[in-house]
């Protein structure tokens, strides 16, 4: 897997050339805080960009001893366009073997600790979830890996949902690059982990992730060693092409910003949804990369994956597409 | 004639694929080759300082900062992939935010300013805690 896309190959073998085309174009360009506001019709120019990096979501995977995974293909869709929700037996007996009841590494205490991120708009509005042995929020992991520490949630018996760069760092064009040693903690609440933790055994992201380091593509997927969903329960997910401009979604996640490992949770409107894009005000932090935003029937519809700032005046959620919906399927 | 033809088909052709992989903002589209910023967390002794978490907060740019936590390993180090933009960075180090942070360094911090990412590039940015 070491294909570059043609944006790519151009910018390598003429630098200047697309650099110059790329300033002259910025200058042009519509500020995208504007865009950000444009609510629903978004301009042609950008839906042909769209168009040219792949409209539809395109899966890869590895396994934990590196072997390459060919794109699942998911249950033809014609009629189905959710995945229902599941509580769970509450029985850890029902997760099967490969449960793991040793601490994080880091873990040892919990306590306060308030930093401001750019990614809270306005006030923090978020508020600490303590129950979290309750569904949904046990269906919410603290996801550790060889790179960084992410959320992501469970949407069957031993599949993860999560951000793409939670698992890869983009653009690299090599299925070599994935990260490793991912770790899921169900419900984790600081130094307590009350349905252990499970180790992988397969993890998948977008072809134009790793390709380009696309952003409108930046989903990652990861099959756990152990059926801990049964336990826990999972989140439905869902896909509709029709706008999900001003639906109720709840973001919840681990942010750093905050007492280490604990839950957190803001609801709020969509504000602009796009093929591939989600932006809300709904306030998040770092650590929140593949926490889920769903709706009030605890179903999923985008993967939060970035937070305002610059010219961003919106966090952002990867929606979940008809393909992706197809390859969280095919996975599952 | 003809080649003046061809230059100006290739021009055209270059710039609608470099408006393809160039950024909207509000993440519609793709292609932001990330650069990488990493270097080590140090105490005021010296020593690499684990669990602090290096935070980036986007000054300027039109793609949003991915949401990862990025933590500081054992010898203090560590690395981000972030797209192309100028960011200001804050290091806190609290036993209450990580409890990998050594009881002596609680509450030491570090920060940089307007450190612009390039896309491709790889530089170091060390922090010195106090």
């Amino acid at each position: 897997m070491t294909r570059l896309s043609p944006i790519r190959r151009l910018r390598r073998s003429h630098p200047l050339a697309v650099s110059l085309v790329i300033l002259l174009g910025s200058l042009v360009a519509v500020p995208s805080q504007a865009v950000a506001h444009a609510a629903e019709t978004p301009p042609a120019a950008a839906a042909s960009a769209e168009e040219e990096e792949g409209a539809t979501d395109l899966a890869v995977g590895v396994t934990s001893s590196g072997e390459v995974l060919e794109a699942p293909r998911g249950t033809p869709t014609a009629t189905t366009e959710t995945i229902e929700p599941y509580t769970g037996s509450g029985d850890i007996t029902d997760a099967g073997p490969n449960v793991s009841f040793e601490p994080a590494p880091e873990d040892a205490s919990t306590g306060g600790g308030d930093v401001s991120t750019d990614s809270v708009i306005g006030a923090d509005n978020r508020t600490r979830i303590t129950a979290t042995t309750s569904h949904p929020s046990r269906t919410i992991v603290y996801l550790t890996s060889s790179d960084a520490r992410c959320t992501g949630f469970l949407v069957s018996k031993d599949t993860v949902v999560t951000a793409g760069h939670c698992v890869h760092p983009g653009g690299t064009g090599s299925t070599s690059d994935f990260y490793n040693n991912f770790r899921a903690y169900p419900g984790k609440n600081g130094s307590t982990n009350p349905y252990g933790s499970c180790g992988w055994t397969q993890v998948w992201t977008d072809t134009a992730w790793i390709n380009d380091e696309s952003e409108a593509h930046d989903w990652g997927v990861i099959k756990l060693n152990c059926s801990i969903g049964n336990t826990v329960g999972w989140l439905g997910y869902r896909w509709q092409s029709a706008s999900l401009n001003g639906t109720s979604v709840t973001v919840r996640g681990y942010p750093d910003d905050k007492a280490y490992a604990t839950l957190w949770t803001h609801s709020g409107s969509i504000q602009y949804s796009y093929t591939h894009v989600l932006g809300y005000a709904i306030d998040t932090g770092a650590g929140q990369s593949g926490s889920p935003a769903y709706d009030a029937n605890l179903y999923a519809v985008g993967i939060h994956v970035r937070g305002a700032g610059g010219s961003i005046a919106y966090n952002q959620a990867k929606r979940i597409t008809e393909s992706l919906f197809n390859i969280i399927q095919g996975i599952t | 004639m003809r080649a003046i033809r061809q230059t100006l088909l290739t021009g055209v052709v270059v710039a609608a694929l470099a408006a393809c992989g160039s950024s909207s903002g509000d993440g519609r589209d793709g292609g932001s080759t990330h650069g990488t910023v990493s270097g080590r967390v140090r105490a005021p002794d010296g020593t690499g300082v684990p669990g602090c978490p290096v935070l980036p907060k986007l000054v300027e740019g039109d793609v949003g900062v991915p949401e990862k936590s990025i933590v500081t390993k054992e010898d203090g180090s560590y690395t981000w992939t972030l797209p192309p933009g100028t960011y200001d960075f804050t290091v806190v180090c609290e036993t209450e935010r990580d409890p990998a942070v050594p009881d002596e360094y609680g509450g030491l911090k570090a920060n940089a300013s307007k450190v612009k990412v390039a896309s491709g590039e790889t530089r170091t940015l060390d922090f010195d805690l106090s």
